[in-house]
């Protein structure tokens, strides 16, 4: 009879919950890839609670394709920071079409809530999140896998082609012409960030258009997608310790890595990083936070968003 | 014969040792594990146990060639098994080619089983292969695990041949050096052969050069 210490119980069950969802990460892109879902992909949401602007301008000047972050368990844009900042956006750059119904974190689209066999547990643990418990972490940690999943050079193809498919998709149903050459800017909060960088080699393609990627305290791996893109403009904040998961875990932004795809295209100009002075990732006092203040009293939302304005040029 | 019949009454036949219990003495000491299996009277279902369950975890670790190249579920499952067998005929390949190198090279004139024990428990760590599966670090923590497997392979050749450190790596090295020679010349057809079983079982050819098929293939963009 094994008789375990309830601590290394804990410890035990907690290393063989990590384990399991490492293993398990690529499945969904693997399988997706393999057609043994049978080109099954969760529809978009077209009734939004609470929609951001959705017809398109007249003269559209870009296209903005919002990748949420690793809290994000939904297609909808539920978390009411991002729907603020993306409103925000919207107002600020009037040409731009916000498109807003991807979940990066499953190449199917499909949210977490709505999964086959775990719908039941994300459910309950998105509304642990609400209530501020512990709901959070395992969202974040679940998703993060995705992203290393992103990031890995054997599921990374895979992964990234269905992101791609998934953000064509979407700018088609918000009226992408593809070959009109109209600018896409991939915004990728956080673990959002890799997804977008993945997947600009295959959407850059598909659309033979300008990309330019908005890593918003990205979490970013040296990425051929770097490549491929016009530009990349790195936000970050000073107290945002999640954006250093790249420097730190991903050995292609190691300065000593002077032939990766991250360091070739920092030499040549590509990467401007943007400091945004005390902010942290998210929450209270993160980069869509209005009610924090910068020195000269604008909030960090509106400096985000002045910010995003001024990479436009408005 | 009544002296003799005293100690006999008090003797045991030892006990059958469970695979969790090799692994966990493995973990202790890697020649404790292979004394373990020595005195277990299913010593041999044991070893073969340790090299199906690695091979099974290599295989799994390593499917991801099976999901890039669109196999069927029921083909991957066939394929799986196909993997399984193969490296348990890698295992016997490489255990005889040991075996050759001690006797004939080092004048060690061990059993083919205690070869095979040798080999076969040094497999243990090739368990954890599924591990490769994690995304990002799986590969990395796959080479650990056979770097890890090959140190046990020098520790259990020094105590089962008694060799010197030197002597295990050497040997080991031309054991290697051997199954190269085979590969590039009568190991040709065998060779040929596996490949064609392999794309049999997969129901196409398969391609293990994953960026041949990442970069000929576009993103499927229609709904």
């Amino acid at each position: 009879m094994l008789s375990l210490d309830p601590i290394y119980t804990i410890l035990l069950i907690i290393l063989l919950w990590f384990l399991l969802s490492a293993i398990s990460a690529p499945f969904e892109a693997l399988g997706w890839w393999a057609g043994w879902y049978g080109g099954e992909v969760e529809p978009t949401v077209d009734t939004p609670s609470a929609p951001v602007r959705r017809s398109p301008a007249l003269n559209v000047s870009h296209y903005f394709v919002f990748l949420t972050g690793i809290a994000g368990a939904e297609q909808e844009v539920y978390l009411p920071r991002e729907k603020e900042f993306l409103r925000r956006v919207a107002d600020k750059v009037t040409g731009a079409v916000i498109v807003d119904d991807i979940f990066p974190y499953s190449v199917i689209n499909r949210a977490l809530t709505h999964q086959r066999f775990f719908a039941w547990f994300w459910r309950y643990t998105v509304r642990r999140k609400e209530r501020g418990g512990w709901g959070g972490f395992l969202i974040n940690f679940r998703n993060l896998f995705q992203v290393a999943v992103s990031a890995d050079f054997r599921y990374g193809p895979m992964y990234n082609q269905g992101s791609t498919a998934l953000i064509l998709r979407s700018l088609k149903r918000y009226g992408y012409v593809v070959g009109s050459g109209i600018p896409v800017v991939l915004i990728g909060y956080s673990g959002g960030g890799q997804i977008a960088l993945g997947s600009a080699t295959y959407l850059k393609r598909q659309l033979k258009a300008p990309i330019y990627v908005i890593g918003l305290g990205g979490v970013m791996c040296s990425d051929v997608g770097l490549e491929h893109i016009e530009h990349l403009y790195y936000i970050r904040g000073r107290r945002d310790t999640v954006h250093l998961i790249g420097p730190i875990f991903f050995p292609g932004r190691w300065p000593m890595m002077s032939g990766s795809y991250w360091n070739q295209a920092k030499a040549n100009g590509k990467i401007t990083v943007i400091d945004m002075g005390q902010m942290r990732h998210n929450g209270p006092g993160g980069y869509l936070d209005d009610d924090s203040f910068t020195e000269n009293g604008q909030s960090y939302l509106d400096t985000t968003v002045a910010t995003i304005g001024g990479i436009l040029g408005v | 014969m009544d002296v003799l019949a005293f100690p006999l009454s008090l003797w045991q036949p030892p006990e059958p040792v469970s695979l969790w219990e090799i692994v966990i003495a493995f973990f202790n000491s890697n020649v404790q594990a292979f004394t373990v299996a020595l005195e277990s009277p299913n010593r041999n279902l044991l070893v073969l146990q340790i090299v199906a369950l690695a091979g099974f975890s290599e295989a799994i670790g390593q499917c991801v060639a099976l999901f890039a190249n669109r196999v069927s579920p029921l083909r991957f499952v066939m394929s799986l098994g196909v993997s399984v067998v193969f490296f348990i005929l890698g295992y016997l390949v490489w255990v005889v080619s040991l075996w050759l190198v001690a006797d004939w090279i080092f004048n060690r004139h061990v059993s083919l089983w205690l070869a095979g024990a040798a080999v076969g428990l040094s497999y243990i760590p090739l368990i954890f292969s599924f591990l490769a599966l994690m995304p990002y670090f799986g590969y990395p923590v796959l080479r650990l695990l056979n770097v890890w497997a090959a140190v046990a392979l020098v520790n259990i050749l020094r105590f089962s041949f008694e060799f010197e450190v030197w002597q295990a790596v050497l040997c080991a090295a031309i054991g290697l050096g051997v199954i190269f020679a085979l590969r590039l010349t009568i190991g040709k057809p065998v060779l040929w052969l596996m490949r064609r079983l392999r794309n049999a079982a997969a129901g196409k050819p398969l391609q293990l050069d994953l960026a041949k098929i990442f970069y000929s293939n576009e993103a499927n963009d229609e709904e």
